[in-house]
């Protein structure tokens, strides 16, 4: 979730918020906003995901740095790094219920799926 | 998560394609990984249970059975049970520890359905009648607002089926063999989550079947609320998908195992203890239930449902005590613990007593004008300063605690008696002393709990 998904007009988070993504480093000058891909609906990006949580909101593609380390001790010196990693990004993505409840996604990567 | 896709490609603004790499991929292809394939157990932070997500291999000790095996991103539900693995049941509307036939659809029984386990969401997105006759067994109430059921809290049941050992079995069919079903159990104890803030004003518990009407794109999903006791995996080069039960808190160390790329099977943890017992710790049986509905009939043990798909209308004379010999249980019990009770205070305390007073007299024929030195309750408070912090240590045995009330009423018996006479008292010593071996095999189960 985009660091700034909590602070959009309309936005509804649990508490205590969450730190969100953003991009840094070389990921932000040289791959970030230029690389990003154009915002789209979540049903465009999973047709199955979106109509079970009644997801609204837009959603786009950002290429990421992912770094490995030593037994997954960040202490312990990286590595790897797998580059140019697909991240789905979110800035206003909700999960709706049927009553109108609603709340904004700020944590967690929902991407997880298994495609054969 | 992704499974076999190599890539992501998307338009930049300026209308070029751009190329990303997938994470199992890339890692794959960067060797540091054998295979692009992963095993997951959701796990829960209410009931101590951690996560493991392994890429590339898998933790065995969180893969409590030969796995059920799938060759797509679906596997075949076959039915629905509640079961109760110790102690009696609280299950509404039922005299049994086990009810299967809960499968529902259309208003009938449903022989099968094509189920997809998805951590991605969060709930169980079943048929409305088959969540409707899960619930009709719980004291839950259906909410249109959240299209979920919410626990009546007041009930007693509601306490009673979330903390005892009550559980709803998934019954799934095997693609070799469609006469061969395994089950996964996931106790109610893991199906009391909360709705909070922003969603609502206050907590709310809620069971988390959320009514779902299939179509082709969306089948029926198993989300994490299922995937807290249950393993996952996946390999996506042979196009296999993994699913089998998983512990409760008290599974075994961890036991990582790569997963090659031309794996199409997973072992299960060697040696592994009995499912239920990784839950003895946390989920006490019943000995008698407060709601007065669910009289329970013999726990299943073994933790597995019924297959023959009778219904919950059905009785099972095997499985169900008839109430004569309920009645005759409860009287034995009752006169063992009597019995056995009298005999610990005859040989305990009143020997000693007796003893005892026979010591006095013979003191205080031989030292009439020494002063008297005796404790007094508050003393046992200060050395013992958490009798009230003791007691859930004594919780789990009925008879124990029984044996450590009399302790105590003949020990303040005692210190009042002292007070007006010149007895000789016991010790501090020999009250800590009983004291510890009394609760010698509680503690021992609540060092177990804090470990």
């Amino acid at each position: 979730m985009s660091s700034g998904a909590c602070s959009s007009a309309g936005a509804n988070c649990a508490s205590p918020e969450q730190p969100g993504w953003s991009p840094s480093g070389s990921y932000a000058s040289n791959n970030g906003s230029a690389k990003q891909s154009p915002h789209f609906d979540p049903g465009d990006w999973d047709k199955r995901l979106t109509p079970l949580l009644r997801l609204d909101g837009k959603v786009f593609y950002t290429p990421n740095r992912m770094t490995l380390y030593n037994n997954g001790n960040s202490n312990g010196g990286s590595l790897a790094y797998l580059d140019h990693h697909a991240t789905l990004v979110s800035e206003d993505l909700k999960v709706n219920f049927p009553g109108g409840a609603a709340y904004t996604l700020n944590v967690g990567l929902v991407s997880f799926r298994v495609c054969f | 998560m992704y499974g076999s896709e190599e890539f992501a490609s998307w338009t930049l603004v300026d209308g070029s394609e751009f190329q990303a790499n997938l994470t199992m991929n890339a890692a794959y292809v960067g060797s540091y990984i054998p295979s692009k394939s992963f095993g997951l157990h959701i796990g829960s932070v209410a009931s101590k249970i951690s996560g493991s997500l392994i890429l590339g291999g898998y933790d065995a000790s969180r893969c409590f059975m030969d796995p059920i095996v799938s060759d797509t991103t679906t596997f075949k539900l076959l039915d629905i049970s509640l079961n109760v693995t110790r102690g009696l049941s609280a299950f509404l509307k039922t005299d049994k520890s086990e009810v299967p036939g809960l499968l529902k659809i259309n208003g009938g029984k449903a022989t099968e359905l094509e189920v997809q386990p998805e951590p991605g969401v969060p709930y169980l997105y079943l048929p409305k009648d088959t969540c409707d006759a899960i619930a009709e067994h719980l004291p839950v109430t259906y909410n249109e607002d959240f299209n979920l059921y919410l626990w009546d809290t007041d009930s007693p049941a509601y306490s009673e089926i979330v903390s005892s050992p009550h559980s709803l079995v998934f019954s799934f069919g095997s693609e070799a063999n469609i006469s061969q079903t395994a089950n996964i159990n996931v106790p109610f104890a893991l199906l009391n989550l909360t709705l909070d803030a922003p969603i609502t004003t206050q907590p709310t518990p809620y069971f988390p079947c959320s009514p779902w009407t299939s179509s082709g794109d969306v089948p029926y999903h198993l989300g994490r609320a299922f995937l807290q006791g249950a393993f996952l995996g996946a390999n996506s080069q042979t196009n296999k998908l993994f699913l089998a039960q998983a512990p409760g808190p008290d599974y075994p160390a961890k036991d990582v195992k790569k997963i090659t790329s031309t794996d199409s099977v997973i072992t299960p943890a060697l040696n592994a203890p009995d499912w239920d017992s990784t839950w003895a710790t946390a989920l006490k049986a019943l000995a008698s239930s407060a709601s007065g509905t669910g009289t329970g009939g013999t726990a299943n043990s073994n933790g597995t449902a019924p297959t023959d798909g009778s219904s919950s209308d059905e009785t099972d004379s095997n499985t169900v005590l008839s109430k004569g010999a309920l009645a005759g249980i409860v009287a034995a019990g009752v006169l063992a613990i009597v019995g056995g009770a009298f005999a610990v205070w005859y040989f305990i305390f009143y020997k000693k007593r007796k003893q005892q007073l026979e010591l006095l007299q013979k003191q205080q024929q031989q030292q009439s004008s020494s002063p008297p030195h005796y404790p007094s309750q508050a003393v046992w408070s200060a050395k013992d300063p958490t009798p009230e912090s003791s007691t859930p240590e004594l919780a789990g045995s009925s008879y124990q605690q029984h044996y450590l009330d009399q302790y105590q009423e003949q020990y303040q018996q005692q210190a009042q008696y002292s007070e007006k006479s010149s007895f000789v008292p016991i010790t501090e010593l020999d009250c800590k002393s009983n004291a510890s071996e009394l609760s010698s095999e509680p503690q021992q189960g609540h060092a177990a709990e804090l470990a």
